[in-house]
């Protein structure tokens, strides 16, 4: 192998130097920490505790003439910074209350570009003042001696920091009779807070708070009257017949709590009618602690009876008989003379209703349903028609050949409003 | 030959020089990358909605009720605000990191929220990042408006970065706080630091 000439010297030189260069790069100490020196240890004195309104002096010593120093106030939300040049090794800061305006624990830290140093202080909140934080609920309890609301008052000094645990708040509570109660609670968990018991006089219930000089607005509970007693269903109108139309009226008695308190209006009533068209149920809100319901009649005669619930309390049902609806039934079974009507032979049977009559002489309403029904006597065999009165009449024709299968006698039943008309009748 | 001999060793030296220089190509993008990741740019974009970390839930722990309250709290409602709780200090290290105060009226109210906003361009350089916490209901109104509690130790991560490093500490802490429900949303009303231990900070060791 010969010697190398220079300018390949050369060359490898370059490339070793290249190779070096990338071999101190690869091992350089990260940027971060070559800045990551160790601290020197500054002194940062302030008092212990101290009132959070007002100017707070620190003290820091250690620090280097000329250096920038920040002051970081650290607080239960977030934090502030002030910087400072340094004049000396030893500097006071006032922070201002501006800086300051969290209760509660504040970290103070302090660095410098060499150093580093912290304290804590307990800023203590001010004086209570209004308005008042207040709450108020449930908004409405049972006038019965024996529910609850709860006042809640949170006071808070003028920078809205939570006043101081054992702060004194003052409660008055003005009942529906117009009594005063006063009452007083400390603070808590950064709260006050009493329990009002309901008593037996529905009405509004006013409850205001003070802490110190901070008044609150007055805020109000309704007292209102518990289950009813003596629950009771009245009818307000005569009863009509059972016609399927009329309406009527039925209403509960003046609902009442064991105190005698009304019940409020609004409040549900249910009622449900039992009887032989099956079961009815209807609701209504109270007016005047009174729930009126409008019913509709049935379309068959006999008992219902009606029951009203409010919330636990139930009435004793109240029977009501509905008289049959019907006070007439004429019904007319005609044959054709096959020899003068020249269509006899299909006519078959005719059946006429009406005119029907209510019990009070009227007709009875168009519309209203007849049921008719030829019943074989020799066999199962029936026939059913259904039709509509108008102006109290029906009629209805049941053709010879329908009739064919039907073997002697038949009966007839016509039904109107649940009163029935019968007639046998030879087959034609 | 002789001459082949010093080409040929040339050529191996421009071959593994090539190497070499690829691989600090390499080397140079890949760490240019990561930085650029990293980016203030990006953060605000990852977080801009407070989401709430999964693992976080895992990391509240709620002692048992005193029997001194006057209701119970219901499940569902120990849910919610073990939720708004999270979602509040999530969004105290979105203001931090970002100096973001559009989510913070959802989670705090009233003189908190005050706070919170007025202090959300003062955080320059500095973050909390929330690690876990142990709570303890301390009050709950009868119907069930307003919530007393003390974190007994909430744990977080501060991190402090200055033009010629970034440091760190951990720190546990102690709050007294008042939330109240409004439109349905547990909100904190107050809260007040009253206890602090923090650790040493430490210089942030990077690649």
């Amino acid at each position: 192998m010969r010697r190398l000439t220079k300018p390949t010297w050369r060359v490898v030189g370059v490339f070793v130097a290249l190779l070096a260069a990338m071999a101190v790069w690869a091992a350089r100490p990260d940027a971060e920490v070559l800045a990551a020196i160790e601290l020197s240890d500054l002194e940062v004195q302030s008092p212990a505790t101290h009132p959070a309104d007002a100017a707070l002096p620190v003290s820091i010593t250690g620090v280097i003439p000329g250096d920038v120093v920040s002051v970081i106030i650290e607080s239960s939300y977030g934090i502030r910074q002030i910087e400072v040049v340094a004049e000396s090794t030893s500097i006071q800061v006032e922070i201002a209350p501006s800086d300051h305006a969290e209760a509660g624990l504040v970290v103070i830290d302090v660095w410098s570009p060499n150093g580093y140093g912290s304290t804590t202080v307990e800023l203590t909140p001010g004086e209570a003042v209004g308005p008042l934080d207040v709450y108020l609920g449930p908004r409405t309890m049972f006038a019965n001696g024996n529910d609850l609301a709860m006042v809640v008052a949170v006071p808070v000094d003028v920078q809205g920091n939570p006043v101081a645990s054992g702060t004194r708040v003052d409660t008055r509570t003005i009942r529906p009779d117009r009594s005063v109660e006063v009452d007083a609670t400390t603070t808590s968990g950064l709260l006050g807070y009493r329990i009002i018991f309901s008593e037996t006089l529905a009405g509004a219930t006013t409850v205001s708070a003070t802490s110190g000089a901070a008044i609150g607005p007055a805020r109000r509970v309704d007292e209102v009257a518990n289950t009813p007693v003596d629950l009771d269903v009245v009818l307000l109108d005569p009863v009509p017949p059972s016609d399927g139309a009329a309406l009527f009226r039925v209403s509960t008695n003046e609902l009442v709590d064991q105190f005698g308190n009304l019940l409020p209006d609004g409040t549900i009533v249910t009622l449900d009618a039992v009887g032989v068209t099956g079961v009815r149920r209807q609701t209504a809100a109270t007016i005047a602690a009174v729930a009126t319901f409008v019913v509709q009649v049935p379309d068959l005669p006999g008992k219902a009876a009606f029951t009203a619930y409010v919330s636990t309390a139930t009435s004793p049902p109240l029977v009501v008989d509905f008289e049959p609806a019907v006070a007439e039934l004429p019904v007319r079974v005609t044959v054709p003379d096959e020899v003068t009507v020249p269509d006899a032979v299909d006519a078959g049977l005719q059946i006429e209703i009406g005119s029907v009559t209510t019990p009070l002489g009227s007709l009875v309403p168009d519309g209203t349903h007849a049921l008719i029904t030829l019943q074989s006597d020799g066999t199962d065999l029936r026939i059913v028609r259904r039709t509509q009165l108008y102006r109290g009449e029906g009629a209805i024709t049941i053709s010879r050949q329908e009739l064919d299968d039907f073997g002697g006698a038949f009966g007839l039943t016509v039904t109107v409003l649940g009163v029935q008309a019968t007639a046998d009748w030879p087959r034609p | 030959m002789k001459r082949l001999d010093s080409r040929l060793l040339l050529r191996g030296l421009l071959v593994v020089f090539g190497l070499a220089g690829f691989a600090l190509g390499a080397l140079v993008a890949s760490s240019s990358f990561a930085r650029v990741t990293r980016s203030a740019e990006l953060e605000d974009v990852f977080t801009d909605a407070a989401e709430l970390p999964p693992d976080l839930v895992d990391q509240v722990v709620w002692a048992d009720d005193p029997a001194t309250l006057e209701r119970q709290m219901e499940p569902l409602t120990r849910t919610g605000l073990t939720s708004a709780w999270l979602r509040a200090w999530e969004q105290v290290s979105i203001v931090s990191e970002t100096g973001q105060i559009d989510g913070v009226e959802v989670y705090f109210s009233g003189s908190a929220r005050e706070s919170v906003i007025s202090l959300a361009s003062s955080w320059g350089g500095q973050s909390r990042t929330q690690l876990g916490h142990d709570l303890e209901l301390t009050f709950y109104s009868l119907d069930g408006q307003i919530i007393g509690l003390t974190a007994t130790e909430s744990r977080f991560e501060l991190e402090r970065t200055t033009s010629s490093d970034t440091r760190t500490a951990l720190t546990r802490e102690r709050f007294d706080a008042v939330l109240v429900l409004e439109d349905g949303n547990w909100r904190i009303h107050h809260l007040v630091r009253r206890d602090v231990e923090r650790e040493p900070w430490v210089p942030v060791l990077t690649d």
